[in-house]
Order: C-alpha cells, then sequence, then structure tokens
C-alpha cells in the first residue's frame, strides 16, 4: 500500500489538466544561458578593448614572441620531399609472382614483363599516381623456382640472384607515363586506334641506375653483364646454369629495343582490332619520329 | 508568324466596323506601316540574308586530302604479337602440378578430407581461401578483423571449431560474430593465418 503522501500527490495529479504543450514548464531548479545581447546598443561584441583579439590579429601558429621558434631551431626530415614529382614504383614480391605463375595467370613460356603482370588483374597500378612500373621484392627468394625472362623496372640484389640461380634472366627497363599507360591496358590502348608510342630514354637521375650492370640495366653493356652474373653467382654461393646450352636460350635472351615497348610489334604501328591486321604507315617523317630517340 | 499578323489585322479591322474584311484573308493592304516594315524585317532575317543561307542537303563538303601521306603497308601475320598481350577474358584453371603443395605453397581441396563436415568453405575464382583480414576502428580503438566468407552448410558447428582450434594455439580469449545471412564469420584479431591453416586442415 502506498504511503499517505503518494496518495495525495496521485489525487493531486487526478484533479490537474493534462500536461500538454500549453501548460508544460521548467523547473524552478533549471539553469538558464545568458543570452547576448545583439542590440544595436552593444559596441564591443564581446571581443573586449583595441588589440589582436578585436581585430583578429592573431601571431602566426608557432611564433614565439621573436626568439627563434622550435620548427626552425629542431630539424627535420624531410620524408615527403618532392613527394609529387617522386618516381613510385608499386611492389609485388617474389613470393606472389611465383603464386601467379603456379595457377597459370602469367605464362612462363614467353617473356614476362609489366604487361603480363597487368593483365593478371592482381596488380595495382596507376599512372596518374607517378606510377613507373613495377617493383620486385625480396619476399619468397627461397621458394621462387620459376625459370622466366623477367623484365621489371626496379629491384634489388638478392631478387636479381634468385631469379639467375633458378636459371632465368632477369633486365630493368624504364618506361616514359606515355608506354605505361599502353602497358597497363594495351587493349584500350589499341580500341583508341592509336599508334604503339616510342619510348623515351630514362631521365637523368634514372639513366645511371638504367646503364648499371649490376641491376641488370637495358642499356648496360651485354658483356658486362656476364660478367656481374658471374660476380652475384660467387657472391651468393650458388651454380650459374650455362645458357648457351639451355634448350629456350632463345627465350631466355629475347630483349625489346630501347624504342620498343611490345615484343613483336614496332613504335608507329597502328592495330586494327576489328579486321585483325596490323597497319604499318610509310611516310618518311613518321618513321624518322618513331625510329629516331630524338 | 502568320497567326499574329492574321489576329493583328482582324482586331484593327474589326475595331473601325469593316467586318467583311476582317474575315477576308489578310493582306499587305490592311497591314499599318509599321507593321508592315517589322514583317519585312523578320523576313528578311530568315530567309534573304546570305549568312543565315545553308547548301542543299545531300552535298556534303568534299575535303581535299592530297596532302596528307595515306599510304601505309597491312600484316595479317603479326598480329599474333597483339594476341599475347592481350589479357585473357576468364581466370584460367588450375594446371595439374607434379607435387603439392606447389613452389609458393598452394594446394588444391581436399574432396575426401571437407566431404566429412557438415560444413563447406568454397575457394573463391582466384583459387585462393575467402580469408579476409582488415583494420577496423572499434569503440574502443582499432583493432584486426578476420572475415570467412562463402560458408555453407552448418556454419555454427565451423564457428565452434574454429574458436576452439584459435583458444588452443593463442591462449587468448577468441570474439567471434557469425553472420548467418550472409553466410560469413567474424573473428577479432590478427588469427588470418591461423584460420587458414585450419580450413587447409580440414581440406577446405
Amino acid at each position: 500500500m502506498a504511503s499517505k503522501v503518494t496518495e495525495r500527490a496521485l489525487n493531486l495529479v487526478k484533479s490537474m489538466p493534462r500536461v500538454g504543450l500549453g501548460n508544460i514548464k521548467d523547473l524552478p531548479t533549471a539553469t538558464y544561458k545568458k543570452q547576448v545581447n545583439r542590440g544595436r546598443r552593444q559596441k564591443k561584441k564581446g571581443r573586449g578593448d583595441k588589440g589582436q583579439g578585436s581585430r583578429n590579429t592573431w601571431d602566426p601558429l608557432g611564433y614565439e614572441g621573436g626568439q627563434r621558434p622550435l620548427i626552425d631551431s629542431v630539424p627535420s626530415e624531410k620524408y615527403y620531399g618532392q613527394y609529387a614529382i617522386r618516381r613510385q614504383y608499386p611492389p609485388i614480391s617474389l613470393l606472389e609472382l611465383q603464386r601467379m605463375i603456379d595457377l597459370d595467370r602469367v605464362d612462363v613460356t614467353k617473356p614476362v614483363d609489366i604487361v603480363s603482370i597487368c593483365n593478371t588483374g592482381l596488380f595495382k597500378f596507376e599512372v596518374a599516381k607517378n606510377h613507373f612500373g613495377v617493383n620486385i621484392t625480396e619476399e619468397g627468394c627461397d621458394v621462387f623456382a620459376a625459370k622466366i625472362n623477367l623484365e621489371i623496372q626496379w629491384t634489388s640484389e638478392l631478387v636479381i640472384a634468385a631469379v639467375e640461380k633458378s636459371g632465368g634472366t632477369i633486365t630493368t627497363r624504364y618506361y616514359d607515363p606515355q608506354c605505361l599507360a599502353a602497358l597497363f591496358n594495351p587493349l584500350a590502348h589499341f580500341k583508341k586506334g592509336l599508334p604503339i608510342p616510342k619510348c623515351k630514354l630514362p631521365p637523368q637521375d634514372a639513366l645511371a641506375y638504367y646503364s648499371d650492370p649490376e641491376f641488370r640495366g637495358y642499356l648496360a653493356d651485354p658483356e658486362k653483364i656476364l660478367l656481374a652474373r658471374e660476380k652475384l653467382a660467387q657472391k651468393y654461393g650458388y651454380k650459374l646454369p650455362d645458357l648457351g646450352a639451355d634448350p629456350v636460350k632463345d627465350l631466355l635472351l629475347m630483349r625489346k629495343d630501347p624504342l620498343q615497348i611490345f615484343y613483336g610489334l614496332e613504335p608507329g604501328w597502328i592495330v586494327n582490332l576489328k579486321d585483325r591486321c596490323i597497319l604499318k604507315p610509310k611516310d618518311e617523317d613518321y618513321l624518322r619520329y618513331y625510329y629516331n630517340v630524338h | 508568324m502568320a497567326a499574329f499578323v492574321s489576329a493583328a489585322v482582324f482586331r484593327a479591322c474589326s475595331r473601325c466596323g469593316n467586318l467583311a474584311t476582317a474575315f477576308a484573308a489578310p493582306s499587305v493592304k490592311h497591314v499599318s506601316r509599321k507593321v508592315q516594315a517589322g514583317i519585312y524585317a523578320r523576313l528578311l532575317s530568315t530567309s534573304q540574308n546570305p549568312l543565315l543561307q545553308r547548301e542543299p542537303a545531300g552535298e556534303a563538303p568534299v575535303e581535299n586530302n592530297a596532302e596528307y601521306p595515306t599510304d601505309y603497308e597491312v600484316s595479317y601475320s603479326e598480329f599474333k604479337y597483339v594476341e599475347q598481350v592481350l589479357p585473357r577474358p576468364t581466370v584460367p584453371e588450375v594446371p595439374k602440378h607434379e607435387s603439392y603443395p606447389t613452389p609458393s605453397g598452394w594446394f588444391p581441396p581436399n574432396d575426401e578430407l571437407r566431404s566429412q563436415k557438415p560444413y563447406l568453405v568454397r575457394r573463391t575464382k582466384n583459387h585462393m581461401l575467402p580469408v579476409y583480414s582488415s583494420l577496423k576502428r572499434f569503440y574502443y580503438g582499432m583493432n584486426h578483423l578476420v572475415s570467412v566468407k562463402q560458408i555453407e552448410g552448418d556454419i555454427w558447428v565451423l564457428e565452434s571449431e574454429l574458436r576452439d582450434f584459435l583458444k588452443k594455439k593463442t591462449g587468448l580469449s577468441i570474439r567471434t560474430q557469425v553472420h548467418e545471412v550472409y553466410k560469413s564469420i567474424y573473428i577479432r584479431g590478427e588469427h588470418a593465418a591461423l584460420v587458414a591453416e585450419f580450413l587447409l586442415g580440414c581440406g577446405m
């Protein structure tokens, strides 16, 4: 049984009118926010008298009243320096490449290059993000067992050793962005009806890498590359397979011309996908442009 | 425009009381000089303006292309190099290897083993396990989340067996979530490799 107080309160509530929007009211203990007077009389609008606060002339961020500030006195490492113009090489590991070969996503009976890696659809690559090709990383270098002719854009010494130990050959090759757009999606390029572009030479800062026999650069002297192969085999302690007696010697020694971007197709040719043929223009000026470096 | 002119003529004639001319066909005689000038100006602007006159249809302008070289050679035999470069329309079947696992550690699903279980986890179109690990933001911060998808059969048996396996391996309390409709299980923590190990052990 409810107490007397509760009973009386209930009876009181019963006799009172219903609670509605018309008669509802705040509790007497409720606090109110002081309203800002926005009338015409207010002169300073809550900003005080004169000075930086009322004129919005604060010191810049990091300013320490004239003494040398912290951001100037502490040396900075420019990790993202010149980020927008740096060449990027998105990575793919040797293990992933081996998995692609195991599952027949990459055909080993033909030379493997960036086209065959992009055509798997398992490699993310965007020319608009300054991506300049594929970088093969070292993960899975112990299990790599494919005998391939590999052409990539950036790699390390260990990867070169792993590929050459299993009997293959490797080349580092530079492509300019216009060629990379065609290499990334050849079908889209052919559908546009554009001629196959000629590849430009690497820029000044990349020239040393792509003409270095130790990185198997495509502009390096082939005889020096043969020497570098033997040197690397001695360093890592494996026996270099004889290339001359190899049954697939022609495949392993297949190389592109520095101006060429597709095997078997020359720059300046136009592909007709509908009639399944290739058109080769004969104009002299046209050929002079496509068959010369400059 | 003719309707506009006739309406103006009708109004002018009816005002002056000459109804016969109002119903007759409008003629230049009945139109005031100001209106006449306007009509002729419009007519001139459309039909007699030499700038707006077009050539008769059917005769396309012939361009002289003689100065552009159009000589080229056609080769059908070299199209095989184009075919090498084009992508395959579908994911190919896995070739038969001499021994498993392959150098990269892949092996095919074992039908004998997996037929003994009341559940089934199919391979994806890329012949891999549908186990995905991701980083997700929870109310307490970031955490790894492993999701197992494409589960058929009794999902609750798989969940309990998987939880027991992970508990035994890691010694941690495993938090899982089962989505029956979406046929998937979510596991908190960085256990993708262990989940794959369990599923491969079941022959999936």
